[in-house]
């Protein structure tokens, strides 16, 4: 046998051999992948939370007394305090609570949505959320914060408008059985 | 040299069976562990964590109320201690249809110093979830 016939016979023998070496590279990939795919997702679901309870904070943090009006400074405290105060009396009433040094800003042309995040911890602007107050199920309240570095925030709101809520708050209200709910989406 | 008939077979079957023994090992291996399902590096922490944050959503539900009760019974006839008992209870009888934690307020010792209110429970609250027991016991003090 020619030396170019012997070379081609030796492939020949090693193409069912190679071919189930590929396969088992693939099914043994394919696996790793699927148990990746596993970890990240046990990890996703509680991360998530994390990010909930850095904003339950956020609600128990106090407000720099000296951007709080004089006639209002006996009264609020918390960020929790402003959200109640914007249930208490109707928001559009409140244009102090819009200003520029204040935690809570009106956007431009709307009525019901408001930026918020100036004064937030540093923490909170590292990701992207809304934070939605409802009474029943009546929508009167709505603040959020987006990636520093991130889409453009008309998108990220569009994304956020379309998700349930991953998790809820709530807080008593002056009415004991009128709790207000907020809705977080991040 | 090209190996015979007989070889190439023998050759084939056993490259069929070491391929078929890695699938078992990677399918069946995380089940043959004993004992309850291997969880990933930090996720029982992370449920630690969970469980820990529905707590303080608990907490805050009860800050807020503990205020508002306290403002509310500061402005009402009577004793504050009284009238803020009878408001607090309504507030966790709606915390308890949200949250499913039972309170009463009459486990509650209240002091009011100023405008400052202290609320001390013998009643602990047990948060059972992700197989973690979490207990705290409800005390607050809130400014109104």
């Amino acid at each position: 046998m020619s030396k170019k016939g012997q070379t081609e016979d030796i492939f020949a023998d090693a193409i069912p051999g190679i071919i189930i070496l590929i396969v088992t590279l693939m099914i043994v990939w394919g696996m790793g992948v699927s148990h990746k795919g596993q970890i990240s997702a046990a990890i996703d679901s509680s991360t998530s939370n994390v990010h909930k309870l850095e904003l339950i904070t956020s609600l128990r943090v106090p407000i720099d007394a000296t951007k709080i009006p004089e006639q209002e400074k006996t009264k609020i405290w918390t960020v929790a305090d402003v959200i109640l105060l914007a249930d208490k009396k109707e928001v559009e009433d409140f244009n102090w609570l819009f200003s520029e040094k204040l935690l809570y800003q009106k956007v431009e042309g709307t009525n019901s949505t408001y930026e918020c995040g100036k004064d937030l911890p540093i923490t909170l602007s590292k990701y992207s959320w809304v934070l939605t107050v409802k009474k029943g199920e009546r929508e009167f309240f709505k603040c959020y914060a987006r990636e520093m570095v991130g889409p453009p925030l008309k998108s990220v709101l569009n994304e956020f408008a379309l998700q349930p809520p991953k998790d809820k708050i709530f807080l008593p209200t002056e009415n004991p059985e009128e709790p207000l709910t907020l809705e977080l989406r991040w | 040299m090209r190996p015979n008939k007989k070889a190439t077979v023998v050759l084939l079957a056993s490259s069929i069976a070491f391929l078929i023994a890695v699938v078992i090992f990677y399918a069946a291996t995380p089940n043959m562990q004993p004992g309850q399902r291997t969880k990933y590096l930090g996720e029982t922490e992370l449920k630690v964590y969970d469980t820990y944050q529905n707590g303080e959503a608990i907490m805050i539900y009860i800050d807020e109320a503990a205020r508002q009760s306290a403002r509310k019974a500061a402005q009402e006839n009577g004793t504050f201690e009284q009238n803020f008992k009878k408001n607090f209870q309504q507030h966790i009888t709606q915390m308890r249809k949200i949250y499913n934690v039972s309170l009463s307020s009459d486990n509650y010792a209240i002091t009011k110093t100023g405008s400052e209110v202290k609320g001390i429970t013998t009643q602990k609250i047990t948060l059972k979830e992700n197989g973690i027991e979490y207990s705290f016991m409800p005390n607050f003090k809130v400014v109104f």
